[in-house]
Order: structure tokens, then C-alpha cells, then sequence
């Protein structure tokens, strides 16, 4: 038992420290496509499509065409604090008993494909957050009391649980079912 | 057809995880449960760290949830005082079938590890903030945000494993 217990351990260190490699090598690339996918999701219920996601480095740039930019300047929101989970999905699929079997392989593909679009919900979140509290005048004539409490609570249920959650979820979901991990 | 079972159970499980997820993230927004729990229970984490800090001989202050070094300041909030990992844990091993007895038993030890955990991450952050202000970012984020929750997971894991007693099932 103590010999699988240390080898889960090393394998789940290993997929950590090369989730960690990837999830940093590939910020600045990923940060650029979360921007166009969460740009056209948003803009496809956008009538008219006024949204602008502007990547600049891990930084997602939030601008409407339509309300004029405040002296504070453009809303940002930090694309590291959504896609670090990558590296929680890669240890737990690298810990597996069979870490390079086809089933675990395909299984992280799959998870790792469906964290994308979480990925994606997030920052969709953030900016609907964004259009519903911080907007003044513009946010209270758009978003009713129910929306700007949903809107307000998503991005933060997002950071504080979600991130996590959503990670493990898909992992249990897709793992092959005789993982040891 | 021979891993429908499972599968079914294992989305039966991601169901009930994700929405024990949710209630405790509901709970613990509210301003009651904010203001009288969790930002008395953060104080109580950076007053932990404060004193761990000090006896490696580092200058400590603590204002509320802020913690002072010479020349760096930690705010440590929700996300960093260990709750999350707590709510994770706790939500696993509630929807996971288990009975009550073990369910408490297992709660206990893992939130308690995670608070250990957690005391090394914030006073491991205060010394990186201070002295390597340039890797904090990447620790904060990468590596410590993924180890707690792993470390979380981890001890469901093994709970489910080897504790965790299932309730008796009545047969009809």
C-alpha cells in the first residue's frame, strides 16, 4: 500500500509541476483565445454586438463601443485567477494508476476541453458582473434587482468555490473508473 | 454497459457535490455568517501566522485581516484563509454516501490538516512577499491556490477510501 501511496504521490507531483509549466508557458496564448471565444459568446446575445475583449497579456480588457470609457479607465479582468485550475485537473489525471492509458488520455481531453468553456462562463461572468453593478445610471436601467444580484454573485462564487469545484467535478467525471486517485 | 453504473453514480455525486457547493457558497456570503464567522475566523488564521512568523524572528503586525511585514502587506480574504478548501472538502464528503459518524469524524481531521496547510501557505506568502516579491504572484496563484485544493481533494480521497463507512441500505 505505502508502495502505490508514493507512486500516486510522484506521478501526482510530476503532472503538478508540468501543469504548472503549461499553465504558465501558456498564459499570454490562452489569455488570447478566452478573449476572442468569450467576445463572440458575448456578443452573440448582443443586440447590438457592442462588447470588446482586448487581450493584453494575462489581462482580459472589458469595453463597450457604446458607453464612454470612465476616467478609471477599462475594466480588466486577471485570466490567471480563472485558468489555474488546469493545473489541479492535470495533477489529479496525472496521479491515475495509468496515467498514460488511452482512456485517462482521452478522459483529460475531455475534461480539459469542458474546462475551457467553464473558462469561458467565468469571464463571461466577470464582464456581465461588470455591466450589471459598475455602470451607474447605464446598469440600473439594464440589469432588474434579480439580475444584478445573480451577476453580482456568479464571478464571486466563481473565485471562492467554483474554480475549485469545477475542476474536481469534471475530473471525477471523466477519470477512467479504476483510477487509483 | 459494464461502466453504466458508475457512471450514473459518479454524475449522482458531481450533482449533489456541485450543489452542496453552492448552499455553503450562499451561507457563507451572507452577511451574518461573513461578519460574525468568517472574518472573525480569517483574523484568527493571520493572528496564527503572525505568531508562527514571529517565532523564525520576522517583524509582524497584524491589523484585522491585514498582516505587516517591513516592507510588504498581506490582506488575506476568502480564497486565502483556507474556507474554500474547507467548502470543497466538506461538500465531497456530504455527497459522498457515507454516514453521519464518519462523515463528522473525516470533516474534522481534514479541516483541521487544511488549516495547517493553510498557516504555511499565508506565512510562506508574507516571507515571499518580503524577500521575492517578484515570484509572489506565481506562488500565490500557481502553486499554492492548487496545492491547498489538492490537498483538500486528496484527503477526500483517501477518506473515501479507507474511513468513510457506508449508511446501512434497508432492502425492499
Amino acid at each position: 500500500m505505502r508502495k502505490d501511496l508514493s507512486r500516486v504521490v510522484l506521478k501526482g507531483a510530476i503532472g503538478f509541476l508540468a501543469g504548472l509549466a503549461i499553465w504558465g508557458g501558456l498564459t499570454v496564448p490562452y489569455t488570447r483565445l478566452l478573449a476572442s471565444l468569450t467576445e463572440v459568446a458575448v456578443r452573440s446575445f448582443e443586440r447590438p454586438a457592442v462588447t470588446r475583449i482586448i487581450p493584453d497579456g494575462s489581462l482580459l480588457l472589458v469595453d463597450r463601443t457604446d458607453v464612454r470609457r470612465t476616467a478609471r479607465g477599462r475594466f480588466a479582468v486577471e485570466s490567471t485567477d480563472i485558468t489555474f485550475n488546469l493545473i489541479v485537473l492535470m495533477t489529479l489525471f496525472a496521479a491515475s494508476r495509468r496515467a498514460f492509458s488511452d482512456r485517462n488520455v482521452f478522459g483529460f481531453a475531455g475534461a480539459a476541453a469542458l474546462l475551457v468553456l467553464v473558462h469561458v462562463a467565468a469571464v463571461i461572468s466577470f464582464v456581465k458582473a461588470y455591466y450589471a453593478l459598475s455602470l451607474g445610471a447605464w446598469s440600473a436601467a439594464h440589469y432588474g434587482v434579480v439580475a444584478r444580484s445573480f451577476w453580482g454573485a456568479a464571478p464571486y462564487f466563481y473565485s471562492v468555490a467554483g474554480v475549485y469545484g469545477f475542476a474536481f467535478a469534471l475530473w471525477w467525471l471523466f477519470r477512467p473508473m479504476n483510477a487509483s486517485a | 454497459m459494464g461502466t453504466e453504473r458508475p457512471r450514473k453514480a459518479g454524475g449522482i455525486f458531481v450533482a449533489r457535490f456541485l450543489a452542496a457547493l453552492v448552499v455553503f457558497y450562499v451561507i457563507g456570503a451572507l452577511e451574518p455568517v461573513n461578519d460574525h464567522f468568517v472574518v472573525p475566523f480569517t483574523q484568527l488564521v493571520v493572528a496564527a501566522t503572525a505568531f508562527l512568523l514571529r517565532s523564525f524572528h520576522q517583524q509582524i503586525a497584524v491589523a484585522g485581516t491585514i498582516i505587516y511585514s517591513p516592507r510588504f502587506a498581506l490582506d488575506v480574504r476568502t480564497g486565502c484563509n483556507g474556507v474554500e478548501a474547507m467548502m470543497v472538502l466538506a461538500a465531497a464528503m456530504l455527497a459522498f454516501p457515507a454516514t453521519l459518524r464518519s462523515r463528522v469524524a473525516g470533516l474534522l481531521a481534514g479541516v483541521t490538516a487544511i488549516q495547517i496547510i493553510n498557516l504555511v501557505r499565508v506565512a510562506s506568502l508574507v516571507w515571499l512577499g518580503e524577500h521575492h516579491r517578484r515570484f509572489f504572484d506565481f506562488v500565490h496563484v500557481g502553486v499554492w491556490q492548487s496545492l491547498v485544493i489538492l490537498a483538500a481533494v486528496s484527503m477526500f480521497l483517501f477518506w473515501s477510501w479507507k474511513f468513510a463507512e457506508r449508511p446501512v441500505q434497508s432492502r425492499s
